[in-house]
């Protein structure tokens, strides 16, 4: 369950929706039980079934792009989870950065980000998960990745006018 | 090659997927080009910073609530499932050390009793481990079995069943361990500190009785000679 939430975490950004996310996941899952308990990686199946639940609600409810002043981060909490004698200003900076950053990215290519560099799913792993060749993952992810920096890129001049 | 081409390369090589001569391509220009050396340690950071981003917590009691609720919204007549069903669904969701079963529902229990041949129903040996959870050798893992129990039942039996070579800490060498206890209504929480006292592993289950009825959890511990302690290929808690 850790594992879910902090998953749908990272495609939402935000407590209550990554809670909303798990819940209709769970909902959906319980008639599935027999299945379920029949995978090899029952893990994977889950995180699989997150994502398209993630990607199907964002497009259902045609989001409009989050913009930077609306990015749905749950800022107090994750501050006060890392407060403490290791506290470092520079770091929690850059962190923040691209945390914004990566709620920048539309949600194909945040979701993909959150599952291959924030999770650490493999490429093989995403190719099964998400039925496409490994080469498309890769591309992908290049693209996913080129925006992030470019969006960091902006994010640190929008930083460095203040 | 030039710039351009090595720095379409290294998502490649970050990735672990560059071998052979583009991998040696990429380190000779790697050695004497500062700046794609530069864009390399942005790459990194960018990438651990990823890894580090942090998550808020859930809400305080979320997993039970969230499983209570799906247990609920499939019990509606048009989904009812099994009270069984229900347990391996919470089974199957722990997967962070944390088993949340919907147990002594009395309504479920005739539901259970009617549907003698489904095997969603039954509770036979041949039935798989609900979870996986790899422990270290020669050390305590603390596992917990979270039950969420619709009312407050007394006198509950329950009852461990370890593989020869796993143990609770404090009852060495004793593989059937059974108590009586009361649940709260609620979540009620068992915590288990295992040691494994070889890299065999097996199966571990674990019963609660009350009366006629049965609940039953597998779950298949395997051990890791080094000590990495992981739940269905999760660090454990």
């Amino acid at each position: 369950m850790d594992r879910l939430y902090r998953l749908a975490y990272r495609f939402s950004g935000r407590r209550e929706n990554a809670e909303d996310l798990v819940q209709e996941l769970l909902v959906r899952m319980v008639p599935r039980l027999n299945e379920l308990r029949t995978l090899e990686k029952p893990g994977s199946w889950l995180a699989k079934s997150l994502y398209h639940l993630f990607i199907d609600e964002t497009r259902r409810q045609n989001r409009a792009p989050i913009l930077l002043d609306d990015a749905a981060i749950d800022i107090e909490d994750v501050a006060s989870a890392n407060a403490g004698p290791e506290h470092d200003l520079h770091k929690e900076r850059w962190l923040a950065q691209v945390e914004r950053a990566v709620y920048r990215l539309n949600p194909d290519q945040r979701s993909l980000v959150a599952l291959h560099d924030m999770e650490g799913y493999s490429l093989p792993e995403l190719s099964e998960m998400l039925n496409v060749p490994i080469g498309t993952i890769k591309s992908r992810l290049h693209r996913a990745r080129s925006k992030l920096r470019e969006l960091i890129g902006d994010q640190a001049l929008v930083d460095s006018e203040k | 090659m030039n710039c351009t081409e090595i720095r379409n390369l290294l998502d490649d090589a970050l990735d672990g997927q560059l071998t052979g001569p583009a991998r040696k391509s990429l380190d000779t220009h790697l050695g004497s080009c500062a700046d794609c050396r530069q864009r390399v340690r942005e790459q990194q950071s960018l990438r651990l910073a990823l890894r580090e981003l942090p998550v808020a917590h859930a809400s305080s009691g979320f997993a039970a609530r969230a499983m209570r609720h799906a247990v609920e919204v499939n019990s509606s007549p048009q989904h009812k499932k099994s009270f069984v069903a229900g347990f391996a669904a919470a089974a199957v969701a722990g997967l962070a050390l944390l088993f949340v079963g919907s147990i002594f529902n009395p309504q479920d229990d005739v539901e259970l009793a009617q549907s003698p041949g489904d095997s969603s129903t039954t509770l036979s040996d041949a039935r798989p481990p609900a979870a996986e959870i790899t422990i270290g050798l020669q050390q305590t893992q603390r596992v917990k079995l979270a039950f969420n129990s619709s009312q407050a039942v007394q006198q509950v039996r329950i009852s461990l069943t370890l593989p020869d070579d796993i143990e609770l800490e404090g009852y060495p060498g004793k593989h059937q361990i059974a108590w009586s206890t009361n649940l709260k209504q609620g979540e009620n929480v068992l915590t288990l500190p295992l040691i494994a006292n070889s890299p065999n592993g097996g199966e571990f289950i674990a019963r609660i009785v009350h009366g006629s009825t049965t609940n039953e959890l597998r779950v298949k511990l395997n051990v890791d000679k080094a000590g990495v302690s992981t739940l269905d290929g999760l660090s454990a808690a």
